[in-house]
């Protein structure tokens, strides 16, 4: 990790994100992406996952209603890299056999760099994530970089400096940690099931094993999103 | 909006409907979080469960275009749980006011569903307050006169007595013979069979019981009266609820009616005037509401003076009409601020800035010159649709679209692309190649055969040019140019003027041309801050520009001023120091007020007067003596308070026309009698809001239990409905946050054309299953059509459309053309062309469909 950059961390609130999207286009816009051909879906997630042109997708998900005036529930994941800590790296990290392919960078960031070549590997990355992140195309992974360019800036990622109702909040960890058991602790009165996602964080402010973290409403079972346990991941 | 975008984040309790705020106006979503994190409650009231829905408390479903029972069950509801704010229902509204002896109400026996006075049109005499008429001596001393008596507990018939009356006394008032006595003619009158407002109005939502209410609107029972009880809650002091409402409310047969029947709420609960109240129309662009301002409707000239001849009356001189639209106060101590003094200050000095030197007093300052509405057809009418009836008809030759494209965003689009082909020309300003610029190479069209010759202007984008906006919250704000147009790409002014500078040019002078050859127009293409400044007025010196206007108190009617619009008097000031005018709007303090509820007085700047609640008079306390504390209802959000019972010793908000504690004054000062209506008796289709259906609708019978179906004084152009034995299932037309109106600016962005690629409408999975044709599944092709045309979308099929009493709803997008990267058939080739009957906005929310698997 370069210079003396603080661990940063994100919170993204599903109880606040109204799925504007406006965050997936400005990931577009920052990182110069091309947009993609896509057809309507039968439903307003699109494009349908990330891709080498998609760094971050918001899936939208109809459940059941939990709460006694409202039928259903209208779920809205930001899915993107969840940039694992771990005391040797990300799974990914770990996984990749191409020397400075995956480095970590300001503020925690885990990038993929220009070193990457998928003619060299068995795609050890996309194997290792538990969250079907990284995307191959071209003899290249792609996934989200924590847009760590601004952060070296002292700019938080553009997805969170776009957000109109302010659903996503970057800091240094250990504020990020705290707010999210903040929000767990109000947002439970109204939906019993939220949760801090992936698991080990929000009890008691012990740490986590990502630095993208997300505020559930309900279990990530209904999202249908992967569990979040971090199966033989290092603490 | 009465108040603004930032102010939401004060409210208790926020009622979005007939808007998706989310998805249509995400960064209010901002201010609604801010609030919902102190402790607010979303309701979302909507015929889909939207992405607005989603992060709601409460979500009330309810059938397209029965907003009034849905709103006229909250105020029963309101009323018979004792959640009104009586204080302020006695003291700033006009319950108390007689009304006439002949006015009759809907439910009233032997109307059968209508008001008094319909004969093709209503005649609105009965609907007025009461009035009496002196008939002295024969010999004519004094002459006859009429009074209007406004209030009914009172001892005399000015508004200065004490109001210590209960509502419940005034619904007590029957129709009886009611005398009081009349101070100037120092005798006893008598007005037989009058009664009050609030009589009239507790009977008239009376008949919105729960059952009726869920019989018209089909919402769940249990989320209907949570969503009633939690919204009426903010009627107890020092709560405040705020309406967040857009098209979905205006686009209906009855769009003004349930406006109406918000603004009665409103007032029941003592939510307007107070900070987190209000009626909080969300406007459809960034500068709608300065296009409004500015008077790009064809009822009003800026500043919402009326356009002469509107409905039809005798405006032939500046005389008639001033009489015409500038009402006489109702009580001595009232303001009234359209009176006939201020009206033509404000009329002149607006003549004066068009006219130039040629207005002077004996040519009444070229009032003659201005078009007149007279005689137009559909009812002296020039409104969006009949405009396109009219073009249609041959009766129109060229049209100008700046910023429009109607072949997309107009009702009944097969027809108003026709239309267009009757044209002799068409010019259009836009930045691409819109489906109106290119109708005549339309699918299917003849192209030889048609022979319009068609002009496309490139114009510049909002980052390419400067000037002003002014946003929902009627702040206006200063936008800088980021970079210059490309080519041969103008902005508006530019264009407007090289325009304005032509056609004088090509006519000659005559008696014909005699007001485009008096129009004063600039010698050189004029600065954005220029047209700026002659919006806000200047005092002329000898006929010539001096010192700009400091506020609209200021206006000359003897021709001294000018102003392109009163409203904005005070939006410049000159600084004496630097010889230079300084502009407020372009002001960006961070500091807040002095009670940090978020009016940021010095950032940009407000109409009027940089007042950023509107009739904030009523935040303040009555005194229960026809007056006000100086105090604020609201102790946590004060908008103003006063010091002293000065009228200039305040903290706050700058004050609506309020005089100190001890005042009689009425708080709403825009009305002659100064008091807000309950009972609202300008209005084409009655005083207060009643439920019609759509006029296409699936019923039969108004759930209201009267013989009238549909609002009986709707201009249906010739037009015939779709009948719901042909067309089994409802339509409504919206927007999604991923495109932008009719498409233009949004389909031809490839990065949002990834985002919603095609033509889709969502339908429920009891409708899908049972399709005509055979059921379809997500994804499925379907046909949709109306009375009007059909088309093509993909299916979204998703348990956030249910059918409402058994009829399915099928929402349709209207961003889609055939112009563009994302193509789509147009939702608009299904709309109606009929509309409200106060403004003829379309019905574009509520109309019948069926739809069949592709």
């Amino acid at each position: 990790m370069r210079g003396m950059m603080r661990e940063k961390m994100m919170l993204i609130d599903t109880s606040i994100c109204m799925a504007c999207r406006g965050c997936q286009v400005a990931c577009k816009d920052w990182h110069q992406l091309p947009a993609e051909d896509t057809e309507f879906e039968g439903t307003y997630q699109n494009p349908p996952d990330m891709s080498d042109k998609t760094l971050t997708v918001v899936k939208f998900t109809e459940a059941e209603g939990s709460r006694p005036f409202k039928y259903m529930e209208w779920l809205f994941f930001k899915d993107q890299c969840r940039h694992c800590k771990g005391m040797h790296g990300a799974p990914c990290q770990k996984a990749c056999p191409v020397r400075g392919a995956i480095v970590a960078e300001a503020g925690g960031a885990i990038v993929i760099t220009d070193a990457c070549d998928s003619t060299k590997c068995n795609i050890d990355c996309v194997d290792a994530c538990p969250y079907n992140i990284p995307k191959i195309n071209g003899g290249k992974a792609k996934k989200c970089d924590f847009c760590f360019d601004r952060i070296e800036g002292s700019k938080s990622p553009i997805c969170a400096k776009t957000c109109p109702p302010g659903a996503i909040t970057f800091g240094n960890a250990g504020s990020v940690q705290a707010a999210a058991n903040d929000r767990l602790a109000k947002v439970r009165a109204e939906y019993p099931n939220a949760n801090i996602y992936p698991n080990g964080h929000g009890h008691g402010g012990c740490g986590g094993e990502t630095r993208v973290i997300w505020l559930l409403i309900d279990d990530s079972s209904a999202y249908g999103i992967p569990s979040g346990e971090h199966g033989g991941m290092g603490h | 909006m009465t108040n603004h975008w930032i102010d939401i984040g004060n409210s208790d309790c926020i009622m979005i409907i007939g808007s998706n705020a989310a998805e249509n106006h995400p960064i209010s979503f901002k201010y609604v979080t801010k609030a919902m994190e102190n402790g607010a409650k979303l309701i979302s009231a909507d015929p889909r469960f939207t992405r607005t829905s989603s992060k709601a408390d409460i979500y009330a479903r309810f059938r397209p275009g029965t907003d009034i029972p849905f709103i006229g069950g909250m105020i029963r509801y309101a009323i018979h749980n004792n959640r009104v704010n009586e204080d302020y229902v006695k003291e700033y509204t006009n319950a108390p006011m007689l009304v006439d002896a002949g006015f009759k109400k809907p439910g009233d026996s032997g109307q059968d569903g209508v008001f008094s006075g319909l004969s093709g049109t209503y005649d609105k005499s009965t609907w007025q307050y009461a009035t009496y008429k002196v008939n002295v001596a024969a010999d004519g001393d004094p002459p006859d006169y009429e009074k209007r008596y406004v209030e009914v507990t009172g001892q005399d018939l000015s508004y200065t007595n004490k109001l210590d009356y209960a509502l419940s006394e005034l619904e007590s008032v029957d129709g009886g013979t009611i005398t009081r006595h009349d101070d100037e003619l120092n005798a006893d009158v008598t007005f037989a069979g009058c009664r009050p407002v609030w009589a009239h109005a507790k009977e008239h939502f009376d008949r919105y019981d729960l059952t009726t209410v869920l019989d018209a609107t089909g919402s769940d029972e249990a989320a209907y009266v949570a969503a009633c009880d939690e919204y009426t809650k903010t009627g107890q002091v020092g709560k405040a609820g705020t309406i967040m409402y857009a098209m979905g409310t205006t686009q209906h047969t009855v769009g003004t009616q349930n406006i109406r029947s918000y603004a009665i709420l409103q007032l029941l609960l003592g939510n307007m005037g107070v900070a987190g109240g209000g009626i909080n129309a969300l406007r459809g662009e960034s500068n709608v509401q300065g296009s409004t301002d500015h008077c790009l409707l064809f009822h009003i000239l800026p500043g919402y003076l009326k356009q002469p001849g509107f409905a039809g009356k005798d405006n032939s001189t500046l005389d008639k009409y001033l009489d015409c639209w500038a009402p006489k106060k109702l009580g001595d101590a009232e303001l009234n601020w359209w009176k006939r003094a201020n009206y033509k200050a404000y009329i002149v000095s607006l003549l004066k800035d068009y006219f130039g030197a040629n207005a002077v007093a004996a040519n009444s300052f070229g009032y003659g010159w201005l078009p007149r509405l007279n005689g137009l057809s559909y009812g002296n009418n020039a409104s969006h649709i009949t405009i396109f009836e009219e073009m249609g008809a041959g009766k129109i030759k060229g049209l100008l679209c700046m910023g429009q494209n109607p072949a997309v965003g107009g009702p009944n689009a097969n027809d108003e692309r026709s239309a267009l082909e009757k044209l002799d020309f068409l010019v259009v300003a836009d930045l691409w190649e819109t489906e109106t610029a290119s109708f005549w190479k339309r699918p299917l069209a003849n192209s030889a055969a048609i022979n319009t010759e068609v002009f496309l202007l490139p114009a510049a984008a909002s980052y390419e040019k400067e000037g002003s906006i002014t946003n929902s919250g009627r702040w206006i704000q200063w936008r800088y140019p980021a970079k210059t147009p490309p080519g041969d790409a103008k902005h508006d002014l530019g264009i407007v003027y090289e325009l304005g500078k032509e056609i004088k040019a090509i006519h000659p002078v005559n008696a014909q041309n005699v007001a485009i050859n008096n129009l004063n127009w600039y010698a050189s293409e004029p600065t954005a801050d220029q047209i700026c400044e002659d919006i806000n007025g200047w005092n002329l010196v000898s006929g010539v520009k001096d010192s700009l206007v400091v506020n609209f108190t200021k206006l000359k009617s003897d021709g001294t001023t000018t102003s392109l619009n009163w409203l904005y008097c005070g939006m410049y000031m000159n600084d004496d120091k630097t010889m230079s005018t300084v502009c407020h709007a372009k002001r960006t303090s961070m500091v807040d007020g002095i009670f940090n509820i978020g009016l940021y007085p010095s950032f940009s700047w407000c109409w009027p007067i940089n007042r950023r609640i509107i009739y904030n008079g009523a935040s303040v306390q009555t005194d229960g003596n026809g007056s006000h504390t100086g105090q604020p209802w609201d102790t946590e959000h004060p908008v103003i308070q006063y010091n002293t019972d000065n009228a200039w010793n305040y903290d706050g908000d700058i004050p609506d026309g309020v005089a100190g504690p001890g005042s009689e004054r009425g708080m709403f000062i825009m009305k002659p009698e100064g008091h807000a209506r309950i009972h609202g008796m300008g209005r084409a289709d009655g005083p207060l809001p009643e439920h019609y259906e759509p006029k296409e609708t699936p019923l039969t019978a108004n759930p209201m239990g009267h013989g009238t179906l549909t609002s009986p004084v709707i201009e249906m152009y010739g037009h015939t409905p779709g009948d719901v034995s042909e067309y089994p299932c409802i339509a409504t037309t919206y927007r999604v946050t991923e495109h932008w109106q009719a498409g233009a600016m949004t389909r031809n962005l490839p990065w949002l054309c990834e985002l919603m690629p095609n033509m889709f409408c969502e339908i429920s999975e009891t409708l899908a299953a049972s399709m005509p044709g055979g059921a379809v599944s997500n994804k499925d092709k379907v046909i949709i059509t109306t009375a009007r045309g059909e088309i093509e979308a993909i299916a979204c099929v998703t348990d956030r459309m249910k059918p409402v009493n058994d009829t399915e709803v099928v929402g349709l997008v209207w961003h889609y053309g055939y112009a563009g990267i994302a193509k789509g058939d147009s939702a608009n080739r299904l709309t109606p062309h009929w509309g409200c009957a106060n403004t003829r906005i379309p019905e574009y929310k509520a109309f019948l469909c069926k739809v069949r698997k592709a």
